[in-house]
This record gives structure tokens, C-alpha cells and sequence, in this order.
């Protein structure tokens, strides 16, 4: 006798907003991908020789390849920063005494290194 | 935001399976003042205007979990949500997203319900302890390893949040999930080993993205998201020792 | 017109035991039937699922004796005193005998008691007590004992629960209570469900009154069922008023923060108690002495500092302030975590910083069917525990954290009772009988639907109600206010068949079991204003300022029992008490004089 009625899912990954904020968090490993890829293939150029390797380079110096190093860079900070969010929760409880360590200490901690670890990269190529 | 008293307008989803295929949207309008909450508002439509609207309440004071609603789209407790923070309106009520509606706000836990004995939600000890024995000793360290799981009210916002569950209704999904941790947790608790098939299996830990909309909507502080993607890590560890065994030919 | 032609149905099953109420009492009573008698059926109906039940509300803490420094008689005498000698003192005996054990039973299954350092379960101080004795989890006591007997009910698949399902009335059959029928609400279908006893555990009727603590689903049904079934209601006209609640909606602000050292103040941050004969003003708390003195004499005090005009105002009605802010932030949330949440999600205050309004609202029905010390009523078969019974432990004022004690005591108790008369029962010849009367009901029940139009709102006479309620049988009585509230109630029940409802349907139809419900809170109402304006004298949470202000022993030391025939207002009895150690004397809290502060 019971005829329930079940709503359709519909656009969930579009609306609301912070279903939205998940489905560019997913979407933009995408990137993440796309640049570990490049990086592969230039270890393979390194591999296959000089002229391989100064193709693959002047390929990287293309104003097209800088804008897509533009996108992949915007869209890797998304990507980290959105999961730094949610480390709290994918990482073993942390506990002061009785109290449960505050998520948002976690996240900024994981940011900080973040900043600290890139910085150090840079100066580093930099001194290279 | 008003912090005053007026009138707001109140868009509800109804839904008579005995008459109706599908939803339809009702406007009341009702009075409010500054400490009326949604839960009031329905509670004034059902006395006064149409006694033919049902929903499910009781305890009024965010404890029983029975008044879960869609509020403007998300989940929230009717009776800790107030009217003053949607005025001027309209404010949009409707059925807890992604459980079967039985008849306007009110939807079929079934789904839910039935699962539970799955997270064998009691203490398991491999030797009960005598009444004569006293209680278990516990530090109050101890305790708040599993103070925030057990906080659950099993008002199913969670469920409504989670758009893996909309998806695979048999997805045990935050609260069920949350509750599994809880006992894990529990320094007296010994029935881990039996509640690893609910972890692990397909329909456990893995079918959740960590989307973390189950912890946003919680009105207790629960966080399964963080019960449930900590267990992902137990459910790894568990198939690699099983994996091993098997491995150096452990017959089970 | 129906898009599915659905004739209501009528199912049946058998079940050895069918316990109505799925709270702490009707829990507790299933699982000691299922440990102890697993060969043993049972049906678990209720409303509303499980953990929705009232129990979930209960905040501070259940009583049970521990330390060294304690002991069972202490627990004794502050329950028959605090509940001015109309305890039955052996039921008192049986039930502070077992309360420990049942803590630590709890404990076993897995709830989350709070811990010293030592790690074992802490306990606190309440109101009325001579000690330390209140076991507690935080302010969440009753959700987490609900919900560890819950999740331990799980393991029992011989509990058959029925969830949602509104019992409607009882079977009777050759003088013995033999089930129940019910409206499966989800389809509006009904269900007779046969059994050899029937365990009564709905809880109290709190939604008698206009403001309480109560969760909605409070509508006294199961003392309603007893009372159509012939069963008394005993001492009904004791409603206890809990002195901290919010203003308006009544929310409960548990005791445990006075336990744990809250003050009351009035509008000139006075501790006002000391007024009242329960000083003398202390800072840190000590037993029964200013705000841990019991419900009765300090929600009889916040009505003297009304009347003085010495409350605070707020857009709810007047109030008194409860200040914790001395405790510190720390204190309150290790301590007082749901307070705190409750204070500012409701009242918009942080009670670190600045003092909660407060003020008496109805709170418990300490009266309610009477059973004997066994749990069982006067109709055979028919066993009741918790809130909706009176088993006689309470008294004219019942102590903060007995009654989740009392749950699980008699709960346990009424379902080992009713197990044992299950299991004698022959359970043949009765069936066609049964099947008859189940029809029967149901047809009657299914009458509210095919009601004409045009008629009563079912609201308004619930609040006529209420407001009677509220108006007449407060926290101080008199002769007319209460005669005129009789009266009142005797139209409203005729008014009763005057109602239409706007829902005709069948699913979910919450309108409908609102009417019922409605019917049975009427009949409780009526048993409380009667017993109470027969009850000529003062005791307890019973005060009168009509003349009879002062306890009379000699008249009133008696039970009331109420019965209702139809279509005549309720016959008021009385019983003698059962005395057995601590002969009737001197209430006294605080440590100064016993000087009463009477009206």
C-alpha cells in the first residue's frame, strides 16, 4: 500500500554551493595528473638524448604550454588547499588531555609547510 | 536578518501518495517571533491553517532527532533552526534529500534502521564481566576517544548531506559508520575484528569520497566524515595482514 | 478521490510478551526478557522509534549508591522524606536495593558514564539528596542510557520491534489483559497484536499542561488505556513542576548545574532560597541545603518571588536568573556541554559569561497507574513501569534522578513479572474473542476519519485544555480555580466528538493520532484536576492556599486513586500508605531553622 515517491538526484554536483566546491576539488586532480604527466615525459626526453631533451624544452617555453602551466598551477593550489580541509578527518584522532586537537589547527599546520616546503624549492631552483 | 518579530512566508513540499504522483510546493505564511523556530512554524500551520500536514517531531530540544528537514537545501534540525535568520523568506521546507518521502516531510528510515545490528553497536568483550565485579575502569582519556561518535542522535541529516548515499542507497553511510567507530574506540570494547566486514566491505568505508558534507550538517559534533576516513586506514591495514597470511599460507 | 482504494486491513500476530513504550522503561523490560527467558517472543511497539523516546531528554543523572560514606538506607530516607511519606516505603526498599546494580549493569553494556581519574564512574550531587549519588554522562544521562540500551536491545533478535505503530487500546479477554491494537502509521493499516502479558511504558503526560519539559509525544496514552480498561490512577494530583526550565518553551536546564554549583537569583541578584528555610547561603554546594534543596520547595519559592515581584521579566514570562558563571568555562564544558548549547542556542546566552532565565515548568507525572510492588496492575496481565506507572516510589515530590533509576529497576522488574505470568498462561479459546474486540477498535478508531466536516479544530481544544490545566492546578491550588478547571475539562471531553480533522487520509496521518491522543490526555487531565481538589490539605508538590495549607496527616496520609466511568467525571478513592520503618515526621532542608515560609 506504501508508494513512496524518490526524488532524482538531478545536478547535485552543481548545487548547492559546497557540493560544487567538492566536484572542482575532484575534477581538478584531472590537472594534478596532467602535470606529472609532463614531468614524465620530460624524464623521457632527458632520456632519449640532448635533442629530445631541448624539444621537450622549447615545447615547455610555447606561450600555449605556459598558459596551461598557469591553469595546472591555479588548479593544484585548489586541489591542495581544499584537501588540506579535510585532512583533519583522513588523518588518526589527535587528542590534548581530553580535548580533541582543533581541525583547523591541522589544516593551517599542513598549509604552513606547504608554503615553507615551496618557498624553499624556489630558492633552491633559484640558487640552481 | 531580523531580529524582530513579523510575518514570513513558508514555501512547503507536499507529498500524498494516496492522491499525488509527485511533490507539490504549498505557501503558508505565518507570524514569528524572535525565538520561533521552523519546528514552531510548522507546528502553527498544522493547529491553525492545515492539520493535514505531516512531520515528525518531539523532543524539541535538539536531542531526539526526529525533526530533520531540508531547510533552503540543506539539512538542519527544525526545532535549532530559527525564522528570524530566513527573514524576510520565503523559506523553503522539504523532506530529508535522498530517503524515500512516505507522505510530505515525512521520510522512510528504513534504510537506515535496518542496517544497524550490521555495526554490532554494543559492547563485545571476549570475557563478560561479572555484575559482582563492578564497573569497568575507564580514564576519562579513555573516554573522550569515543565522546564525540557517541554523541550520535541518529537524526539522519548525514544522509541527507551525502550525495554518495543519494547515489547507492546501500552505502551504510556517516552515522552507521560513525557508530562502528564509536565502539571501536571504546578502551572496553574488544568486537573490532567483528565489525571489519561492515568496514571493508563495498558498501562500507571505500563507497565514501570524503565530500565532508556529513560533518558540516552535524548538529552534535559528530564528525563521521572523520570516523569514516580513519577507518579507511584500519580497512587497508586489515586486508594487508589478511594479504599476508594468505600470502605465507595461513589457512583460514 | 484515493488513487489506491485502501480499506483499512486488519493484521494479526501472537507474541508472549507485547511491551508498549519503547523508552528506557520499555527497553530495560525487553532485554531482561530476552537475556533472561530467550525462548520468550516479544513485541516492542512504539510511536515513535526507539531512540526518539523521552528518555533522550533526561540530562542530569540517575541515583544508585557507591561510596563507603553512603548506604541504602540514607537513599531511603531522602526519597520517603522528599516525597513527604507517601513513598510505599517497601517499594522504596526494593528499588534503592537495586539501583546500583543497574548502573553498573549499564555500565557493562557500554555507557558512556563520566569518570574520575580513579576511572571509575563519577557521581554527582542533586537536589534532596543527603550525598553524592547521581551517576551521569556529562548532560546527556538519559540520551546515552537510551541509546546504550538501544544499540544492546540489537543483539536480541527475539525482540520484535514495531516501530511507529500507535496502540490504540488494549485486548481484554476473560478478565486478563491478552494484547493490543494499533495503527501502523506509516500505512494507516491496523495490527491486533495477541500476547500473553502486556507491559505498559509510555511515560508521563506532561503535555497536560501548556508549559512543559515535555517532548510532544507526552500524551499520557498508556495511563489513558489503563484508565478505559478500569485500572486506577494513583496520586495523580502530584505534578511535579522542575524549578529550572526556560521560559516559554520549557526547556529543560538540568538540576546537575545546581548539583554542580550553580546559584538562583532573583531580580536583585539575591539568592533568594535562604528566604525559604533552606539556608543558609552556602558557596560551594551542600546537600539539601539552598539550590540543592528539593523540586517542590524551590519551584514553590520562584511563586513567592513572583508574587513579591522580585522575578525578572522576559518576553516569556517572568524569571529567575541561574548563574554558573562562577563555575568557569572549563567546568561547564567538561561538565555541562549540552546546557551550554542549549542556553545559547534557545536564550542566546553563554552561561560562562552571563546567568540563564529560568522557571518552574511541569516537568513529571509522579502519580500514574497503579501497580504493586511487582509492577503489576489490578488487571491481570496488564504490568506497568517508568513514568506512566506508580509503583509508590514517589511520593508527593520525587528526587531528581530516580526516575531513570526507576526505569531500569522496574523496567527490568515488569518485564521479568510479565514473562513469568506469559509463560503460565494456557493461550487457547480466546483467539475468535480477541480477533472480535480487535475489529471492533478498530472500527471505532477509523470513525474519526469519516467525521463531517465544519466541526471543532482539534488544536483549540487542545489548548482550552492546557490552559485549564495551567490555570487550575498549578503550583499553588485552591478550592474554586481548581473546580472551575473540573468543570472546564468535563465540557471539553463532551466537546470531544465534535472535532473534524482536515486529513481524511490514511498514510502518515499524524492529525488523526493527535485525536486519540488527545482523548487520552483529556481523561489524565481530568483524574489530576479531580484528585487534586479532593485532596484537602498540602504535601509535597500538592500546595493549597485555600485553608488547607498544612499536611493532614490524619485525613490525607493516603493514596488517591482515580477511576473514570463512562460518561461521568472521575471517582476519587483512597488507600492507605504502606509504612513500614520511617514513621511520618518533620521535612527540613538546609541547615538552619525549620521555619516553613507558607503563603
Amino acid at each position: 500500500m506504501k508508494a513512496h515517491y524518490q526524488r532524482p538526484m538531478g545536478r547535485w554536483y552543481l548545487r548547492p554551493f559546497y557540493l560544487f566546491v567538492y566536484t572542482l576539488r575532484e575534477l581538478t586532480a584531472v590537472f594534478v595528473l596532467l602535470y606529472a604527466l609532463i614531468l614524465l615525459s620530460g624524464l623521457a626526453a632527458l632520456a632519449a638524448g640532448p635533442e629530445a631533451w631541448a624539444s621537450y624544452r622549447q615545447a615547455l617555453a610555447h606561450p600555449l604550454s605556459i598558459g596551461l602551466h598557469g591553469l595546472i598551477l591555479v588548479a593544484a593550489l585548489y586541489n591542495s588547499i581544499t584537501w588540506f580541509m579535510v585532512a583533519p578527518k583522513a588523518m588518526p584522532a589527535l587528542f590534548i588531555g581530553t580535548r580533541p586537537l582543533p581541525g583547523l589547527l591541522i589544516t593551517l599546520a599542513h598549509i604552513v609547510v606547504f608554503v615553507i616546503v615551496s618557498v624553499a624549492l624556489l630558492v633552491l631552483a633559484g640558487a640552481g | 536578518m531580523s531580529d524582530g518579530s513579523g510575518q514570513i512566508d513558508i514555501l512547503i513540499s507536499r507529498y500524498d501518495p494516496e492522491r499525488d504522483d509527485q511533490p507539490h510546493t504549498e505557501r503558508f505564511t505565518v507570524p514569528y517571533q524572535h525565538d520561533s523556530s521552523v519546528l514552531d512554524a510548522l507546528l502553527y500551520i498544522k493547529d491553525r491553517i492545515d492539520g493535514s500536514l505531516s512531520f515528525r517531531w518531539s523532543c524539541r530540544m535538539a536531542i531526539c532527532g526526529s525533526c530533520g528537514k531540508m531547510i533552503n537545501g540543506v539539512p538542519r534540525l527544525s526545532c535549532k533552526t530559527f525564522l528570524r535568520d530566513y527573514a524576510p523568506g520565503p523559506l523553503h521546507i522539504e523532506a530529508l534529500h535522498h530517503f524515500p518521502v512516505i507522505k510530505d516531510l515525512v521520510v522512510e528510515q528504513a534504510g537506515f534502521l535496518d542496517k544497524l545490528p550490521e555495526a554490532r553497536p554494543w559492547l563485545i568483550r571476549e570475557q563478560e564481566q561479572a555484575l559482582a565485579d563492578g564497573p569497568h575502569r575507564q580514564s576519562p582519556r579513555q573516554r573522550a576517544r569515543f565522546a564525540s561518535t557517541s554523541a550520535c542522535i541518529n537524526c539522519l541529516l548525514c544522509y541527507a548531506a551525502c550525495p554518495q548515499y543519494g547515489m547507492k542507497p546501500d552505502f551504510a553511510g556517516p552515522a552507521l559508520l560513525a557508530l562502528v567507530e564509536r565502539y571501536n574506540a571504546d578502551s572496553r570494547d574488544q568486537g573490532r575484528a567483528e565489525r571489519m566486514p561492515l568496514i571493508n566491505a563495498e558498501d562500507g568505508v571505500w563507497s565514501c569520497t570524503l565530500v565532508g558534507n556529513c560533518s558540516a550538517v552535524c548538529p552534535k559534533g559528530v564528525d563521521p566524515a572523520a570516523a569514516i576516513n580513519r577507518n579507511k586506514l584500519e580497512s587497508a591495514k586489515d586486508y594487508f595482514l589478511r594479504f599476508l597470511k594468505i600470502g605465507s599460507g595461513g589457512a583460514e | 478521490m484515493s488513487r489506491f482504494d485502501h480499506k483499512p486491513r486488519l493484521e494479526s500476530t501472537r507474541h508472549d510478551i507485547v511491551i508498549v513504550g519503547g523508552g528506557g522503561a520499555g527497553l530495560s523490560a525487553a532485554i531482561a526478557i530476552a537475556e533472561q527467558h530467550p525462548q520468550l517472543s516479544i513485541a516492542l511497539v512504539s510511536k515513535v522509534v526507539p531512540m526518539r523516546s523521552h528518555t533522550v531528554a533526561a540530562e542530569g543523572g540517575a541515583a544508585g549508591v557507591v561510596s563507603a560514606s553512603d548506604g541504602l538506607d540514607l537513599h531511603f530516607r531522602d526519597t520517603v522524606v522528599g516525597g513527604e511519606w507517601l513513598c510505599d516505603q517497601a517499594a522504596v526498599d526494593y528499588f534503592v536495593a537495586r539501583c546500583h546494580e543497574e548502573m553498573v549493569r549499564l555500565e557493562h553494556w557500554g555507557c558512556p558514564w563520566s569518570r574520575g581519574e580513579d576511572g571509575y564512574p563519577a557521581v554527582r550531587n542533586f537536589g534532596g539528596m543527603s550525598t553524592a549519588r547521581t551517576w551521569f554522562a556529562a548532560d546527556k544521562t538519559g540520551f546515552h542510557i537510551l541509546h546504550t540500551l538501544f544499540q544492546t536491545s540489537l543483539r536480541f533478535p527475539r525482540i520484535q520491534r514495531f516501530d511507529e505503530y500507535f496502540v490504540h487500546d488494549l485486548l481484554v479477554d476473560d478478565g486478563c489483559c491478552r494484547g493490543v491494537v494499533a495503527i501502523d502509521i506509516a500505512s494507516g493499516d491496523f495490527h491486533a497484536l495477541q500476547a500473553g502479558a502486556v507491559i505498559m511504558a509510555t511515560g508521563g503526560a506532561g503535555r497536560v499542561y501548556r508549559q512543559n519539559t515535555n517532548a510532544g509525544i507526552l500524551t499520557g496514552d498508556g495511563l489513558g488505556l489503563a484508565l478505559r480498561h478500569g485500572v486506577a490512577l494513583r496520586d495523580m494530583e502530584f505534578v511535579q513542576f522542575h524549578p529550572t526550565t526556560l521560559p516559554g518553551s520549557g526547556v529543560l536546564i538540568t538540576e546537575g548545574c545546581r548539583g554542580e554549583g550553580a546559584y538562583l537569583t532573583n531580580r536583585h541578584g539575591h539568592r533568594y532560597l535562604q528566604d525559604y528555610g533552606l539556608g543558609p547561603e552556602v558557596r560551594e554546594p551542600v546537600p539539601k541545603t539552598m539550590e540543592l534543596g528539593p523540586r517542590d520547595r524551590l519551584s514553590q519559592a520562584f511563586w513567592h518571588e513572583q508574587q513579591a515581584g522580585r522575578t525578572v521579566d522576559t518576553p516569556n514570562g517572568p524569571a529567575v536568573q541561574l548563574e554558573l558563571m562562577h563555575l568557569g568555562r572549563r567546568k561547564i564544558a567538561e561538565r555541562l556541554p549540552f546546557i551550554s548549547e542549549l542556553a545559547k542556542t534557545f536564550v542566546g546566552v553563554d552561561p560562562a559569561c552571563a546567568p540563564i532565565p529560568v522557571c518552574p515548568s511541569v516537568h513529571y507525572t509522579m502519580g500514574g497507574i497503579a501497580t504493586d510492588i511487582t509492577t503489576a496492575t489490578a488487571l491481570p496481565g496488564l504490568y506497568a513501569c517508568g513514568e506512566c506507572a506508580s509503583v509508590g516510589i514517589h511520593g508527593a515530590n520525587r528526587l531528581g534522578s530516580n526516575s531513570l533509576a526507576e526505569l531500569l529497576v522496574f523496567g527490568r522488574e515488569a518485564g521479568l513479572q510479565a514473562a513469568g505470568f506469559a509463560a503460565d498462561q494456557a493461550r487457547q479459546g480466546t483467539a475468535a474473542a480477541l480477533a472480535a474486540q480487535a475489529r471492533e477498535s478498530a472500527a471505532r478508531a477509523a470513525q474519526w476519519l469519516a467525521r463531517p466536516a465544519g466541526g471543532l479544530r482539534l488544536a483549540e481544544l487542545r489548548e482550552q485544555m492546557t490552559t485549564a490545566m495551567q490555570d487550575g492546578v498549578g503550583i499553588y491550588r485552591d478550592a474554586e480555580r481548581m473546580a472551575s478547571t473540573c468543570e472546564s475539562l468535563e465540557n471539553l471531553s463532551q466537546l470531544l466528538d465534535s472535532i473534524s480533522l482536515d486529513d481524511r487520509s490514511r498514510c502518515f496521518n499524524t492529525e488523526w493520532l493527535s485525536a486519540i491522543e488527545l482523548g487520552f490526555t483529556l481523561d489524565v487531565a481530568r483524574c489530576i484536576a479531580h484528585a487534586a481538589l479532593n485532596r484537602r490539605e498540602s504535601r509535597g508538590s500538592h500546595q493549597r492556599l485555600d485553608g488547607y495549607n498544612q499536611r493532614d496527616d490524619d485525613q490525607f496520609l493516603r493514596h488517591s486513586l482515580a477511576t473514570l466511568a463512562p460518561g461521568q467525571p472521575p471517582q476519587i478513592h483512597y488507600r492507605a500508605v504502606n509504612i513500614t520503618r520511617l514513621p511520618p515526621g518533620e521535612r527540613r532542608y538546609g541547615g538552619g531553622s525549620a521555619t516553613e515560609h507558607k503563603p
